[in-house]
């Protein structure tokens, strides 16, 4: 299977040419070069594109996107705020367009932080792992997206606008680039539960449905639950194997009288592979046959297990992989990092169930020399505001929470072109605001389709009689952070 | 270098020279500075997005013309004279606020910023004249614009001449062939009985033909024999089924919010199902199922029962936002909600993309922003409401019990007033009294209640109050609002003027426009989507958009006879299926011709029948009907609805085994779109669609060969074929009945059972090299005879023809 890792971009792309994700009707006809522009509603083109082909060299060939449901708060963890001390209770004097101050006034982190790695970036305590890893990282302080609600912060960081009716980043990945393994999807969603917003999230809206992310249920580890329909539960490989032979056989007699039939090719093709991803895709989702001191490296939690996952699933082929941080069975599973009330406590349980699994991906894909051409993300939605929240009478007993903060906040990149050991944009010494460097989710979508191979700009498909794209009319690849 | 930097000298020279006739000494030093430093640093600097010469001008602001500045751009004007700290320009340029940054490329040397204070400090001096506004924004010219193909009135048309006389059989025909013959084709033979059956009655009703109806088709010696075939189809209540499916992907019906489940969910949404499924049915006239969707409020002939056909706008997905938004964003929502609105009323009805309006002119089509939010105050009018489905008897009741609610109430107020005046003695009855008072009222309000819960009621729209008209939201941005915009119709499609709405909301005299005979559209969308679902696609390609982007209709005089007929023939889409499904056109064969394939390989001149891939709903229901598990009840709630959806997890979809009836019975949740339906392209409910995309999935074919679905199908298909072994078969001139006596391997008995598989899952016989593979299946000594005809069974559901139409 290692050798899954090394193809080359040729290779790649004559194994990519018959695409797990989709046979396109239309597309078998006039088989086209992938990446040129689709269209819905006009001509029948079913397709994505199976024959990936980047605008230019990638830098990366995955993503794996780390997704902490909810928000994770900026100012305990990646953008210290000394000065909040000086002005702890204080109410800022300002308002932003989007959200009714309700707060308690400024609230200092509690967390220590200090410089980690040759490179010196500052980490608060909570992430003593990935401190380690530092020097890989690239971390932006200065992002900023448009509502600070849930639902809409959650498509926008996922679709590029803040509502639920257009495709998500991975879709569009899928769509563009097709997939590196005829035998796996091109978009794998991991997921314990599921998150807020739940499956719109990675959602193909208007593109073809096979670009839509697969999700994996990764509280329960075991094949058969992860994947639906991968095992066939009552008939035996062989039993299989002649059905299917007897299907096969009546198609080929159906298309002896219909000559020309791609459609029909279409199917047979399909169904072949469908009987060997059973296989495939079992030994790609089993984490059991990774070695020990591995395992432990990662840990044992749904979130490590998704981690250790992803790596299996980027390794053989997979080009887009989300991992949301989410709980199946947890109150506020759907949300976790979303620290309304108790915001120490749980950033504490929060970060030591995800930091050390986040780092052993890190130095894992490292070892393996996958991180060059694999792209990580870690953030969520929006970040936590630098005030208190005032909480409702019910929870008054409880410690501190921040707030969504939509106007400044942090994501890190590693990996796949990015340059470690930087940060990158400043916020303001209350973060309040970025002052430095914005970087809006249109730019971040645009800087990963670019170090995917990828030109923003040019990745459209055509529906409701205009061209759509990912970043709408927005969207400035942030060079100052590329290799 | 050295070149222009002296022509440069020289012209400021030059210009200083011109300017110090009238100007005075300081000026003259400013305009030094100007044209030295701030000229120079406006042009490399901001020019490439801010002049004339811009591909693009960003912000609508222009900084190459004293009056760009003065004029500004989307956030006002760019440069307060005398006043840095005032002007946008200068607050660009600090790069102080994280919105307003420029250049965008970084920040400018301290020095040049402060060059710039200096320069608006001192009062901005500008030579440069020019225009301070974009080169005037070109205006749609609706004149030219009327010239578009879609924008002229359809008319009747000349049944075209044809050589092969013989072959057209209703007038469409005659247009099919005159296209065939002027490309040197011809037509495909007909199809056989059988296939056709199959076909008819698949693209009718969205269900397979029983072996019965087969054999009653095939045995029917009566020349007109498939007429009385389609009429019988149209006269069934499964048509209703099949074709209100095809209008919920155009209206993209749901039952709930795509972001939470739990929030405006729309519990009585299968109401507007139910309604569609009713109305096609009874064939209601075109125009006034578009009004009733639109408009049954408002209109006075309409019924009760027609009420619910309001969720056409009143089940379109609600934005939701929180209690601490600001007005700027909850407005955003509200506006996202209206293109919603406009999205599907345009595209749906009239084949345009108005939507795309929002922020800017449509960029290919005559329609300009000020259409859009003429459009959008429609329904930026209308509220949500929930209508009482009362008929008018149990209205009357339900009124007279009202009054006499009123009637009591005011009894009670008056012993109440009593009570406070009287006696403590007195009071005494007179609050008795009162609590009889009560346990009538009581009473009566039971009864209205109950009048009202058997009535029950659908999701609706009412018009509000004091209607108001928008603002033009410029670049689609609530917060930057231009000028007011009355409510009317689309420019391009009125005549002169448009007429404004002026009643209500304005809905129900938009649906008149609509459907006005006057209007070149609404009937060409309506015929061309009938024709897309009867021949695969449509004879425009691209059925929501009959606009500059979509495609050219394939045989254009076609089109237009066959909508202006529809309007004569009382907007009936019955008479127009029953024209198509006759037509010696639909009755191709779909067999493959090399030397017709060379010439026309994508069929578009119709030279044979598209083969065509089942939806997942007919195909579904064919999975159940010849399983024998499918019940046929119709209507009411949906499945799946009520009491068995989780918010979080666990929905039930339509593969369970529980869920019997026909797949348009299904609920539809946007928050978690069946994940059966959806893998087998059913299209996401939060957008209108016209035409499903089609795709070829191994996660479809995993499904079809490993779910709980499928294998409780094929279990229950071969305990159906066992079960009447003996089925009764007759001849047909199209097959050979196969012989047994040669295909010894088969098992005893077994052949009928196949044959009978084959006239249930395909209204056909099994060739004899069919048989001979089934009998090589079953020649298998280590198979196990229990299992191997749930496997047989299993493997030709999954085969091909079963998710194809012929």
């Amino acid at each position: 299977m290692r050798g899954d890792r090394y193809l080359t971009r040729r290779e790649m792309l004559q194994r990519s040419g018959t695409g797990f994700g989709i046979l396109g009707l239309a597309g078998l006809l006039h088989s086209q070069g992938l990446l040129a522009r689709g269209r819905a509603d006009g001509i029948k083109q079913a397709a994505m594109s199976t024959s990936g082909r980047p605008h230019f060299e990638p830098r990366a060939r995955r993503v794996i996107f780390l997704y902490m449901t909810g928000g994770p708060s900026q100012i305990d963890t990646f953008d210290p705020k000394p000065k909040l001390k000086d002005v702890e209770g204080q109410h800022p004097n300002y308002q932003t367009g989007e959200k009714i101050y309700q707060g308690l006034g400024y609230q200092p982190s509690s967390f220590k932080f200090a410089r980690r790695g040759e490179s010196g970036q500052q980490v608060s305590e909570l992430f003593p792992h990935l401190a380690r890893q530092i020097d890989d990282v690239c971390v932006i302080r200065s992002m900023t997206t448009d509502i600070p609600n849930h639902e809409q912060g959650n498509f926008m960081m996922n679709c590029g606008t803040t509502l639920p009716n257009r495709p998500c980043l991975g879709s569009w990945v899928s769509y563009g680039l097709g997939t590196a393994n005829e035998n796996l999807p091109g978009y794998v969603v991991l997921t314990p539960g599921l998150p807020t917003v739940g499956e719109k999230l990675w959602n193909s809206a208007f593109l073809p449905g096979a670009n839509q992310g697969m999700r994996l249920d990764t509280s329960d580890m075991q094949i058969e639950h992860l994947i639906r329909n991968i095992k066939n539960g009552w008939l035996s490989a062989d039993e299989q194997r002649r059905q299917l032979a007897l299907v096969r056989r009546l198609d080929r007699l159906r298309l002896q009288e219909r000559h020309q039939d791609n459609a029909l090719e279409a199917q047979l093709k399909a169904m072949e592979l469908a009987f060997l991803m059973q296989s495939k895709a079992d030994e790609a989702c089993d984490i059991g046959r990774e070695p020990k001191y591995i395992r432990e490296a990662y840990g044992e939690s749904d979130f490590a297990h998704g981690c250790l996952l992803a790596r299996r699933l980027a390794e053989r082929g997979v080009r887009f992989i989300q991992l949301y941080y989410t709980h199946q069975k947890k109150k506020q599973g759907n949300q976790p990092w979303d620290t309304h009330f108790e915001n120490d406590p749980l950033l504490r349980e929060l970060a030591l169930d995800a930091d050390r699994p986040i780092a052993a991906l890190l130095a894992d894909l490292k070892q393996r020399g996958m991180l060059d051409d694999t792209l990580v993300l870690w953030g969520g939605e929006f970040g936590r505001t630098p005030w208190a929240e005032k909480q409702s009478k019910n929870r008054a007993h409880l410690k501190f929470g921040r707030d969504h903060h939509h106007t400044a906040f942090t994501v890190w990149l590693a990996g796949g072109g990015i340059r470690g050991g930087m940060t990158y944009g400043r916020t303001d010494e209350l973060c309040n605001h970025v002052v430095e460097n914005k970087v809006h989710i249109h730019d971040l979508h645009a800087t990963i389709l670019h170090l995917l191979g990828v030109d923003h700009t040019q990745l459209t498909y055509q529906y409701s009689g205009r061209d759509f794209r990912l970043t709408d009319v927005y969207g400035q690849v942030v060079r100052e952070i590329l290799v | 270098m050295v070149r222009l930097a002296q022509v440069l000298v020289v012209s400021i020279d030059v210009l200083l020279a011109a300017w110090s006739v009238e100007g005075v000494g300081a000026d003259r030093e400013q305009l030094a500075h100007f044209e030295k430093i701030i000229r120079p640093l406006l042009d490399q600097h901001c020019y490439k997005c801010h002049s004339q010469q811009a591909n693009e001008v960003e912000g609508e602001l222009l900084l190459d013309s004293k009056a760009g500045w003065q004029l500004g751009g989307s956030r006002g004007p760019a440069v307060v004279p005398g006043k840095p700290d005032q002007s946008l320009l200068i607050e660009a340029v600090r790069y102080k606020n994280a919105d307003l940054q420029m250049p965008p490329d970084g920040k400018l040397a301290d020095n040049q910023i402060a060059a710039l204070v200096e320069w608006v400090k001192l009062g901005a001096l500008d030579p440069r004249t020019g225009a301070g506004a974009l080169r005037p924004q070109k205006k749609i010219d609706f004149v030219a614009g009327r010239k578009f193909w879609a924008f002229v009135a359809p008319r009747r048309q000349v049944l075209p001449p044809v050589e092969q006389q013989a072959w057209p059989s209703q007038p469409l025909d005659a247009f099919v062939l005159a296209k065939l013959e002027q490309q040197q084709l011809s037509p495909s033979p007909g199809a056989d009985r059988r296939t056709l059956i199959r076909r008819v009655t698949f693209d009718l009703t969205g269900l397979p033909p029983t072996p019965q109806e087969v054999l009653a088709f095939l045995a029917d010696a009566r020349p007109d024999a498939y007429d009385l075939l389609v009429d019988r189809l149209l006269a069934s209540p499964h048509l209703g089924e099949k074709w209100a499916r095809h209008w919920m992907d155009v209206a993209r019906y749901g039952s709930d919010q795509a972001e939470n489940p739990d929030a405006k969910k729309y519990d009585e949404a299968w109401r507007y199902r139910d309604w569609l499924i009713r109305a096609i049915n009874r064939d209601v006239p075109y125009d006034r199922f578009v009004q009733l969707q639109l408009a049954a409020d408002a209109m006075s002939d309409a019924h009760h029962e027609d009420l619910p056909a309001l969720g056409f706008v009143a089940l379109g997905p609600q934005y939701i936002g929180t209690s601490s938004d600001t007005p700027i964003v909850t407005l955003r929502l509200r506006a996202a909600e209206w293109e919603d609105r406009v999205d599907v009323v345009t595209r749906g009805f009239l084949g345009l993309t108005a939507a795309c309006a929002r922020c800017h002119d449509h960029k290919f089509d005559p329609i300009a922003m000020e259409d859009y939010y003429a459009l959008a105050g429609v329904f930026a009018n209308s509220r949500f409401v929930q209508l009482a489905l009362l008929s008018g008897e149990q209205r009357n009741q339900w009124e007279r019990l009202r009054d006499k609610r009123n009637a009591l109430r005011q009894r009670r107020d008056e012993l109440q007033a009593k009570s406070n005046l009287q006696s403590d003695e007195l009071a005494k009855a007179t609050v008795a009294e009162a609590k009889s008072v009560d346990v009538q009222r009581g009473k009566v309000e039971r009864q209205m209640d109950k009048i009202r819960g058997n009535a029950g009621w659908a999701h609706g729209v009412a018009d509000v109050s004091r209607p108001r008209d928008l603002h033009v939201f410029r670049r689609g941005d609530p917060a930057n609002q231009g000028p007011r915009v009355p409510r009317r119709f689309l420019e391009i499609l009125s005549q002169q003027n448009p007429v404004q709405f002026t009643t209500g909301s304005g809905r129900l005299s938009l649906a008149r426009a609509i459907v006005s005979r006057e209007n070149p559209l609404t009937a060409r969308v309506m015929v061309n989507r009938l024709w897309a679902h009867l021949f695969g696609r449509g004879l425009v390609d691209s059925p929501s958009n009959f606009g500059q982007t979509g495609s050219r209709p394939s045989h254009p005089r076609m089109l237009d006879d066959l909508a202006v007929r529809m309007m004569e023939y009382g907007w009936s889409r019955k008479k127009m299926i029953r024209e198509m499904v006759l037509s010696a056109t639909y009755r191709q064969s779909s067999q493959f011709d090399q030397a017709k394939f060379d010439r026309d390989s994508g069929n578009r001149y119709l030279w044979r029948q598209s083969r065509r891939r089942l939806t997942v709903e007919a195909w579904r229901d064919a999975v159940l009907a010849v399983s024998g598990e499918l019940q046929l009840r119709m209507g009411g709630g949906s499945e799946g609805e009520v009491g068995e959806h989780d918010s979080r997890q666990g929905y039930r979809g339509a593969d369970r085994v529980e869920h019997r009836r026909r797949t348009v019975y299904s609920r539809i949740s946007r928050y978690r779109t069946d994940s059966m339906l959806r893998l087998f392209d059913f299209p996401d409910p939060n957008n209108s669609v016209g035409q499903r995309v089609q795709t070829v999935t191994p996660i479809q074919q995993l499904f079809i060969m490993n779910s709980a679905f499928m294998k409780h199908h094929a279990t229950r298909l071969a305990q159906r074929l066992g079960e009447d072994p003996q089925f009764d078969l007759i001849e047909d001139s199209n097959q050979q009945r196969p012989s047994t006596g040669e295909k010894p391997r088969i098992p005893a008995n077994s052949t009928a059972r196949i044959v009978r598989a084959y006239e249930l899952l395909f209204a056909r016989h099994p060739t004899s090299a069919e048989l001979t593979a089934a009998g090589e299946y079953f020649d298998n000594p280590s198979a196990d005879p229990s299992k191997q005809w749930t496997q047989f069974a299993h493997a030709l559901l999954m085969s091909s023809e079963m998710q194809y139409l012929d």
